[in-house]
């Protein structure tokens, strides 16, 4: 078991570039947004925001681990494209409800909704990105065809990745700024619109 | 500005002109060139004479500006024209072009790009960092003020801000938070080229494609960034621009002007509203091309970083209240002959410094495209 976790964590090393340029456009316009001050409160936030990339990591190597390539071909080919209008919609909800509450269109959304989980469902969305490097571990999971073995290969896999979005925090001390908040808060519009554009695009610029 | 004597003028106009024919004259080659050459000299002799004498920074300085981003428009064209017989599209234009704003919005792609190159001692790969380097030169010439003296782009929104006298939506105001979506383009499009190793914003967004030719619409992806280029291009180039009297591309688009505004800093030269003079009578607010001055701004006299030395407020301020200044404090010789108190403040040298740097800029195709017109008739 420790030389499969060692193989995800190694896997995780070598292709963390993909999750930092995956999660990053979101993750820090939101943390921008968000404006909290101090490290540790953005450490927090990344920590939600990770735990959600945890779970769906961890549902994936289950799932694979359960039912090998079954689960594979179950994965309809449209779960990414969902996942990142989901993101998209996801932020954008979250910017209209606290941030933009003057353009009056936070009445038609459900505001708590919006204020205690997007950190952590944000990570599920963009941990569901079916990128290079979580097929290459996905591979490797359907030859254990274990559930167990494949949530534990992943989540070595999320530790190795992890470790790249680190650096994000050191834009923590930018988050005090009044202005660049306000620049976070139109980036997250921004970067929700390109997700919602690019789940769409999946489905009808084929 | 205050107005010049005549000799101040001229001497400004003979000065810049002389400086620029130092510069650039040994690059030209053959009767059509050397005379492109001298009536471009001519025409930026010409307009630094006009600033110093009418004292109407602005207005003159958005001719030149103008005539800048034609000159690129057209140049460009007319080589199109003449290599590939198109002037849009054409299918041997496989990349987007590669420019100032190009670069800025996926700064971490060349980054990227640099360390790469680095690593693989192949100096042929060391574009960028010459590009930055003149960018360092720029930025410690002028600073923020490369949006409205250097930028060969800037003059397509500012020409078509200037078409009507007056804006036919009088009583428009921007939500002041929307100023800052320049940075958030920038910060969006920087992260989002670095995950997908493309220059996203030339690709779907940019509208100043129109100087080269576009990319072969030969699938659906291309079509839809052909529409959305088009529609961006008419909205913030053509119709905003005409129906507010602003610059709403470079106010509220481009990523480069974010940047600048974060890095021109750097640069000593401000715009400084002077409280004593200042009336808070709200006319700069409303003649600010890009957005920048607020009603706020003019309660505690602060012009913001985004503000990009265009000029257009010290011509609208009846009370003389707002000039260029060194980090905020008017310097001027008090001492010596006339002619030098005159030329020897802030307001002109920063004229100076920006007309130089356009100049050169310009000089890179203005004068190519004079000297294509005037080929035809000196052969």
């Amino acid at each position: 078991m420790t030389t499969l976790w060692g193989e995800g964590f190694l896997l995780g090393l070598s292709t963390g570039t993909f999750c930092l340029v995956s999660c990053a456009p979101l993750f820090l316009p939101y943390m921008l947004a968000d404006g909290r001050p101090g490290f540790f409160s953005n450490l927090n936030l990344m920590g939600q925001f990770l735990l959600g990339r945890l779970g769906a990591y961890l549902l994936f190597g289950f799932g694979v681990g359960f039912l090998g390539e079954r689960f594979a071909a179950k994965i309809p080919s449209g779960a990414v494209s969902v996942a990142m209008i989901l993101s998209g919609l996801l932020i954008i909800g979250y910017v209209l409800t606290r941030h933009l509450r003057d353009f009056g269109l936070c009445r038609f959304l459900p505001e708590r909704f919006f204020s205690k989980p997007v950190p952590l469902l944000l990570g599920f969305f963009v941990g569901i990105n079916l990128c290079p490097p979580f097929l290459a571990g996905a591979v490797r999971v359907f030859e254990l065809a274990n559930p167990w073995k494949g949530a534990g290969y992943f989540l070595a896999f999320f530790a190795g990745t992890s470790l790249y979005l680190l650096p994000i925090l050191a834009a923590s001390p930018l988050t005090r700024v009044k202005r660049l908040q306000s620049v976070g808060v139109l980036a997250c519009v921004l970067a929700g619109a390109w997700f919602i554009f690019q789940g769409a695009s999946g489905f009808f610029l084929k | 500005m205050k107005q010049k004597s005549l000799s101040a003028s001229l001497l400004f106009a003979l000065l810049l002109a002389g400086v620029m024919s130092a510069l650039i004259f040994p690059h030209a080659h053959g009767p059509a060139q050397v005379l492109a050459h001298s009536l471009w000299f001519l025409f930026l002799g010409v307009i630094g004479f006009l600033i110093l004498k009418t004292g109407r920074i602005s207005r003159w300085r958005a001719v030149f500006f103008a005539v800048l981003a034609w000159g690129f428009l057209l140049q460009f064209k007319a080589a199109l024209l003449g290599l590939r017989g198109k002037l849009f599209f054409s299918p041997e234009v496989t990349e987007v072009p590669y420019c100032h704003i190009a670069i800025v919005s996926q700064i971490f792609n060349y980054g990227y790009q640099q360390l790469l190159a680095f690593q693989s001692g192949n100096w042929k790969w060391w574009g960028p960092l010459s590009l930055g380097f003149l960018w360092v030169v720029v930025t410690l010439a002028i600073g923020r003020g490369w949006c409205s003296w250097g930028c060969f782009y800037g003059g397509l929104d500012e020409g078509f801000s200037r078409v009507l006298k007056r804006p036919l939506l009088k009583k428009f105001q921007l939500p002041a938070r929307l100023r800052d979506l320049p940075a958030a383009m920038l910060l969006v499009f920087a992260l989002l080229s670095l995950g997908t190793m493309l220059p996203l914003f030339c690709l779907w967004v940019c509208p100043l494609k129109i100087t080269t030719a576009f990319l072969d619409p030969n699938d659906a992806v291309r079509k839809v960034q052909l529409a959305v280029f088009a529609a961006v291009g008419v909205m913030a180039i053509v119709l905003l621009p005409l129906i507010l009297k602003k610059r709403v591309f470079c106010g509220l688009i481009c990523p480069f002007g974010a940047w600048q505004s974060f890095f021109g800093w750097i640069h000593p030269v401000r715009v400084t509203i002077s409280p004593n003079l200042c009336s808070s009578c709200g006319l700069c607010v409303a003649a600010c091309p890009t957005f920048v001055l607020t009603k706020e701004n003019i309660e505690d006299h602060h012009v913001s970083g985004y503000c990009n030395h265009c000029g257009e407020c010290m011509s609208a301020c009846p009370t003389s209240a707002i000039s260029y200044t060194l980090f905020g404090r008017q310097a001027q010789i008090q001492k010596g002959p006339s002619i030098l108190r005159e030329l020897a403040e802030v307001n002109v040298l920063y004229v100076f410094a920006g007309l130089l740097v356009g100049g050169v800029v310009g000089s890179l195709f203005v004068p190519a495209f004079l000297a294509r017109f005037l080929s035809l008739f000196l052969r």
